[in-house]
């Protein structure tokens, strides 16, 4: 039986990439890790919901972790996304009864590009659609390796390939519904993933991380331009994340492929760094960063029904000490209601300190959170 | 000699250039070679002086001249030291014998003479020629014919011109004799046999010979070289020379025998005895030695070089005694062998020669030899050196005169000037709008046919990193399996393979070089044209019709601006520039590509944190070679890639440097500070190869007047070799 | 019978090649099986005159440009009342399927290379590039496929074990003794429309427990057993889905104590009127008032 009482914190992370880019793999990590890495901590601990979505991320994980085996990368060994899953999560912060439940979101990146389209899937992508919209925390993932190995003849199709317009629309939902709801934190990531490539602190010989960041800018200039008007409240980060951290780019060849944007695919080779092992620089911030973000909502959502208890409580206070006269306060008394309001405007109370607690542990959550130092992958861009 | 011909040829063009200049007179004047002659002459002189040094030098004998006055017992002298006897060497009391000059030389085998006969020029030339010039007589005959004609007059007042006109007279009449003889070869003689050839005939064989004439064989004869052995061992090599008599010939002939024998002699032995008649050191000796002194050339001191020898009759001591004292005094002022070295010896003594004058002389000569030699060289070349210092002087005054002339030639400056701005302006132009063009091509996009290049290099590398390396991949896994099992340790096949594999990467990406070289011969060819358009005739197509290609017009220009005659240093060197550039991957690309090569390599260092680490750790067995194989493919793919990503990123390069010469050249060639006057003066020199028609009729003044400067400066050249050659 | 066929191009993402089925059925057990590897669902209920069954996780030899798998979705809908060739087609497919998951963990056998024949690549990239044209291609492709699945080789089937009472709702491991056997039956029903229910194979499963709210009827689950559960677990009944409870006890005071009942205000407001009544009553009888 539920306390009808009782705070309910659900949100909704989404994230929008078009087809290939790394989605899956993105919440397959984010999680499996997530789990590992807040296991070790004190603060907050990550959980599936239910068994079944704890099944999910198992196979998930596996999937991505047996693509990589024995120093060889075979991503022969990973299937794509057809269908739209969807991942229950539970954040609890640690001694305290306040569970944060989350859903994330997993769709074939088809589907955005297409913009819903296709006949088949038209209704179930406007339901992804509207969950995307209604997200607490948008999650863009870049593919890192087009956006770097695009030649200057390819620089204009490259646009259609990250699928900038169709991000750009989402974007542009999302950050109406916001807007509306201003009071609460809304936050925009930036994910280029594949960067491992470029990156000097996952290994590679070669830096080109400032290289990259201004790629990013220059490509969704026009989606950071949107965010900027349409919610100005929001933060825009900016984190790049290794895939594997140990699979780097041999070479890239753009390819006759019809059918895609310009008719042209980009066809990239892998090899395993050695020792080939999976350390993925920037998920762990990511992961902070989500945990503060829902934390931090939680709060909020917390504070404001702390808010409105208060008030109620003070009005049915008031009601129960109200005097309406001697005849009317002994029939008051006579019939029961005095006894009544008292015990409402006591109950009331009562919410509301629970409320008021609730917020306050909160509070220390995402104190003790922020002490976290972030890596310097992370920068702002708002 | 070249010399010789270059002087006469330079005073012809003057003269020719002299006719056709139309300036003032005076400057005109200038242009003359005013000493010609006496260069000329100084020039042979020195031109035989050499020669003579050379037969010198080469000689292999010691050549002993003997001189002296008839009857001084010369011959007699000889007969002592080569052992002869009147037979070749003829002697006779009272009057002279010897006729002609001979050589004679030591040979232990040979008994042998070499007559040099005269031919019919070189007997008029040299001896009836000089007879007519002493007796004042008419031009000399021209034939023998004209000779046997020839009336001369009976006889003479002067006594001198009375014996040299018997003479002449005697050789008339006895031509038919030895007329035969004058074959101008060289005939060779027993030596029984030699006397008519050498001496005068006797006056009984003139007695004998009767009204016919005698024979005068000796007449017909040059010269006469006589080998036989001396009976002294340690005169071995000497060779000796007869002088003919003092006093006996004209002087003119004289002095001829005497200027040829110069340098041919290293010392000379003045007989001189003590007779009833004289016994007195005389004018005609004093003459004598003079003549000698031309004999002795540069050679300093008399004294090493002429030698007296004082001929005792041991049965007269008391002439020998007045000549003593005489010689004592005038020779060598009171101071025995002072100036001069007297030897006294009875020169019918062979033993006493040898004795008393062969081995002393012999002696002082070992000395005195080298230090004649040397001066004499010294002297020569000092002699050289004064003809060439002339020279020099002269054609300095010469180019001065030109150079005014120059100034003051047909063409106005201005005319001059305005043609050179015209066409330094006009290039100016045309380069402007080709190194614009190049900008262009710079900064627009990629040059397909570098991409092109550059992607079949990476299609190249991929495939030869498909086939296992080069090697086939079962091979390579197999060569990586036995080594590493060997070694222990991967390690030791992967390091090797690693260079091995950078080096065909890189190797195979520089055949790009092909395409630098396209690229800039096609610039070279671009800014030739340029030029050659606004150069009038001057790059005109050559004679086979073929065009010449961007750099041979170049190299050309280079080399017109280099050797004009007014020097254009500025725009040679730029034009230099622009040639001497190499477009080459190895300097140009590799730099930016070496670190796409670096982690080919057993150990990379990361960037960030400086740690060292390892990329070939493999288990030594199939698996682990498979892997290795795998790794190894990686990489190089890798790298390859990266490369050609570079590569095609500085697409630009070959066109952004290609331009940035060319503006470079551009640049020097027309604003550096000496530009407007360099053109100038290349227009000056080139004016009429430049432009022909408008230059014409000044071209033929200014054609001699390149002439001769042209000849003006291969004399100095010549002269200068010369120098060096000494 | 429908044939849908969905797989994705190199270039192109997932979408149906030859033609698309009316309603996405099968997002409804989307919580209990990942469409990306081997599964099998097959619905057929009550009221409804048809049946609907989707294969999915069937690897292809093609890889998308990024090099990941491929693989294809079936989905298949018809009449109770169809022909006996489709839903032996049908049985075949489910029956190789199963078979090719014994023989690779993949699951690439018999009905990847047939798939493959079917979709050569150039193929599926021109039909996925342009999804309005090709009508005429596209229907030829439909009938290739059936084509080449009728002309497989029917596989042996172990008949049931005998005597083992066959449970209205069960979940055992694909592998385990018997359990294949029982599933194809169930299916083979299901088909023919002799029984109304749910059959699955699922690949996010692995106990009774997680399937307990998937359906509440007739239900046969096979696990797959890959990633997720054991595929040797052995049959085991599922328990009968909780009943509804009734409707919900009034709130508060409908359970309160008896003696409380005398407390309420009424209660009380009654019993002071009667006491003054009484009261009253008395007064007036003292004061003898006849009445």
């Amino acid at each position: 039986m539920t306390d009808t009482n009782r705070l309910v914190f659900e949100y909704k992370i989404g994230l929008l990439a078009p087809s290939q880019v790394g989605k899956s793999t993105l919440i397959a990590s984010l999680l499996s890790e997530g789990q590992r890495m807040l296991n070790r901590e004190t603060t907050v601990q990550l959980t599936a919901a239910d068994r079944l979505t704890g099944n999910r991320i198992a196979n998930a994980d596996n999937s991505v972790t047996g693509a990589l085996k024995a120093r060889v990368f075979r991503p022969m060994l990973m299937p794509g996304t057809s269908d739209p899953s969807w991942f229950r999560l539970l954040l609890e912060p640690r001694g305290h009864d306040l569970p944060i439940r989350f859903d994330i979101l997993d769709y074939p990146g088809g589907w955005l590009e297409n913009g819903g389209e296709g006949p088949e899937h038209e209704q179930k992508w406007n339901e992804c659609e509207a969950f995307l919209a209604d997200s607490s925390v948008l999650i863009v993932p870049i593919d890192s390796v087009l956006l770097m190995e695009a030649r200057a003849e390819n620089a204009a199709l490259l646009t259609a390939h990250l699928a900038v317009f169709q991000i750009k629309q989402v974007v542009l939902r999302w950050a109406k519904n916001r807007r509306e709801r201003a009071g609460e934190p809304a936050m925009v990531v930036f994910c280029p993933v594949k960067c491992e490539t470029y990156l000097s602190d996952s290994g590679s010989l070669q830096d080109q991380a400032t290289d990259l960041k201004h790629q990013v800018v220059d490509q969704f200039s026009e989606v950071l331009e949107t965010l900027r008007e349409a919610a100005p409240h929001a933060s825009v980060r900016y984190l790049p994340i290794d895939t594997y951290g140990c699979v780097e780019l041999v070479s890239a060849r753009w390819v006759q492929r019809p059918g895609a944007p310009g008719d042209i695919k980009l066809e990239p080779k892998y090899r395993v760094r050695p020792p080939g092992t999976i350390a993925r620089k920037g998920l762990e911030d990511l992961i902070s960063l989500l945990c503060r973000q829902l934390v931090d909502s939680a709060r909020m959502q917390s504070e404001q029904t702390a808010a409105q208890r208060e008030a109620t409580a003070r009005y049915s206070r008031e009601y129960a000490d109200l005097r309406e006269g001697f005849f009317r306060d002994l029939w008051l008394k006579v019939s029961g209601e005095r006894g009544r309001r008292e015990r409402i405007a006591e109950a009331d109370q009562e919410h509301y300190l629970e409320a008021h607690e609730t917020t306050r542990s909160l509070f220390d959550v995402l104190a003790a959170l922020g002490e976290r130092r972030s890596s310097p992958r992370l920068h702002h861009l708002s | 000699m070249a010399l010789g011909e270059q002087l006469d040829e330079l005073s012809a063009i003057l003269a020719d250039l002299r006719m056709h200049i139309t300036l003032d007179p005076e400057l005109a004047g200038s242009l003359t070679l005013p000493q010609l002659p006496e260069i000329r002459a100084d020039v042979a002189e020195t031109a035989d002086s050499f020669r003579m040094i050379a037969t010198r030098f080469t000689r292999a004998t010691v050549n002993l001249g003997v001189s002296g006055a008839a009857r001084m017992g010369k011959s007699t002298l000889l007969q002592s030291v080569s052992g002869l006897d009147d037979q070749q060497i003829p002697t006779g009391d009272g009057i002279p014998v010897t006729a002609i000059r001979s050589r004679i030389f030591h040979s232990p085998t040979v008994l042998r003479a070499e007559l040099e006969m005269h031919s019919p020029e070189s007997f008029l030339a040299e001896v009836i020629a000089p007879l007519h010039t002493a007796l004042s007589l008419p031009a000399p005959p021209r034939s023998l014919e004209q000779f046997a004609d020839w009336s001369y007059p009976e006889s003479s007042e002067q006594t001198r011109s009375r014996l040299l006109l018997t003479r002449l007279r005697e050789l008339q009449s006895a031509l038919p004799s030895y007329k035969h003889l004058l074959t101008g070869g060289v005939k060779s003689v027993p030596l029984e046999e030699i006397r008519p050839y050498v001496a005068y005939p006797t006056d009984e064989e003139i007695r004998a010979a009767g009204p016919g004439g005698v024979r005068r064989a000796y007449a017909a004869v040059r010269e006469a070289r006589i080998e036989c052995p001396f009976p002294h061992e340690h005169v071995a090599r000497i060779g000796i020379v007869d002088l003919p008599g003092l006093g006996e010939v004209t002087a003119d002939a004289e002095q001829r025998h005497v200027d040829g024998l110069r340098n041919e002699v290293d010392a000379v032995l003045v007989v001189k005895r003590s007779s009833e008649t004289s016994s007195f050191f005389d004018e005609t000796d004093a003459s004598g030695m003079a003549l000698l002194d031309r004999v002795r050339g540069f050679v300093r001191s008399t004294g090493e070089f002429t030698y007296v020898v004082h001929n005792i009759d041991p049965d007269k001591p008391h002439l020998a005694e007045n000549l003593r004292g005489d010689l004592l005094r005038s020779l060598n002022g009171g101071e025995a062998d002072r100036f001069f070295t007297v030897f006294e010896t009875d020169v019918r003594d062979s033993e006493r020669v040898g004795r008393d004058v062969l081995t002393p002389l012999l002696k002082r000569l070992a000395d005195g030899l080298p230090v004649m030699d040397a001066e004499v060289l010294a002297g020569t070349r000092g002699r050289a050196g004064a003809v060439r210092d002339r020279i020099r002087l002269h054609l300095a005054d010469l180019q001065r005169a030109l150079n005014l002339v120059a100034r003051r030639a047909g063409v106005p400056e201005e005319v001059n000037d305005a043609k050179a701005d015209q066409l330094r302006s006009g290039v100016a132009k045309r380069l402007r709008v080709l190194v614009a063009d190049l900008a262009a091509e710079a900064n627009g996009s990629t040059d397909p046919g570098y991409a092109q290049a550059v992607e079949n290099a990476y299609e190249g590398v991929l495939d030869w990193i498909g086939d296992g390396f080069g090697r086939g991949a079962d091979v390579w896994r197999e060569l990586a399996l036995t080594r590493m099992i060997t070694e222990g340790h991967p390690a030791d096949f992967a390091g090797p393979e690693f260079n091995r594999i950078r080096v065909e990467i890189s190797r195979r990406f520089a055949a790009l070089d092909d395409f630098f070289t396209d690229r800039l011969t096609d610039a070279w060819d671009r800014t030739a044209e340029a030029i050659a358009a606004e150069c009038g005739a001057l790059f005109a197509e050559s004679a086979d019709g073929e065009e010449a290609s961007g750099q041979v017009v170049l190299k050309r220009l280079a080399k017109l601006f280099g050797e004009s005659s007014q020097p254009c240093p500025g725009l040679a060197a730029a034009v230099h520039s622009l040639l001497d550039v190499r477009l080459e991957y190895r300097t140009l690309l590799y730099p930016r590509v070496r670190p796409d090569l670096a982690p080919l390599n057993l150990q990379v260092t990361h960037p960030d944190t400086g740690e060292e680490m390892q990329q070939v750790a493999v288990p030594l067995t199939e698996g682990g070679a498979e892997e290795l194989y795998g790794i190894f493919n990686g990489l190089a793919e890798q790298a390859a890639f990266r490369i050609q990503k570079s590569l095609l990123r500085e697409a630009a390069v070959p066109a952004a440097v290609v331009h940035a010469l060319v503006e470079q050249f551009e640049d020097t060639l027309i604003r550096s500070g000496t530009s407007v006057q360099e053109f100038r003066r290349f227009v000056r020199s080139y004016r009429n190869d430049l432009w022909p028609e408008e230059f014409h009729g000044i071209n033929e003044a200014n054609s001699r007047f390149a002439r001769v400067v042209g000849v003006s400066k291969e004399i100095a050249a010549l002269a200068e070799q010369g120098e060096e050659e000494l | 019978m429908q044939v849908h066929l969905r797989t994705r191009s190199r270039a192109i993402d997932y979408a149906f090649v030859n033609s698309a089925p009316d309603s996405r059925w099968w997002d409804t057990y989307a919580d209990w099986t990942a469409t990306e590897r081997p599964c099998l669902h097959a619905v057929a209920e009550d009221g409804e005159g048809h049946w609907r069954v989707l294969l999915s996780g069937i690897p292809s030899v093609r890889t998308d440009s990024g090099g990941r798998l491929i693989y294809y979705t079936l989905v298949l809908e018809g009449a109770h009342d169809t022909a006996e060739q489709d839903a032996a087609i049908v049985l075949s497919l489910a029956s190789c399927l199963l078979a090719d998951l014994d023989e690779d963990e993949q699951g690439r056998g018999v009905l990847s290379d047939l798939l493959d024949g079917v979709c050569p690549a150039p193929e599926v990239d021109r039909l996925l590039a342009a999804p309005s044209e090709f009508a005429m291609e596209r229907k030829d492709l439909t009938t290739r496929l059936l084509a080449s699945v009728a002309s497989l080789e029917p596989l042996p089937r172990d008949a049931p074990a005998a005597g083992r009472a066959t449970f209205d709702r069960w979940i055992a491991g694909r592998s385990a003794p018997g359990a294949s056997a029982a599933f194809l039956t169930r299916l083979s029903a299901l088909l023919s429309g002799k029984e109304h229910g749910q059959a699955h194979l699922l690949n996010l499963v692995s106990e009774a427990e997680d399937v307990a709210e998937l359906f509440p009827g007739r239900l046969a689950v096979l696990v797959e057993g890959g990633m997720v559960g054991d595929p040797a677990m052995p049959l085991e009944r599922l328990p009968e889905p909780k009943a509804p409870s009734g409707p919900p006890a009034p709130p508060g005071s409908s359970g309160a104590h008896p003696k409380v009942r005398w407390r309420t205000p009424m209660a009380r407001t009654s019993l002071a009127a009667l006491i003054l009544l009484l009261l009253l009553a008395g007064v007036f009888w003292i004061f003898g008032v006849p009445f």
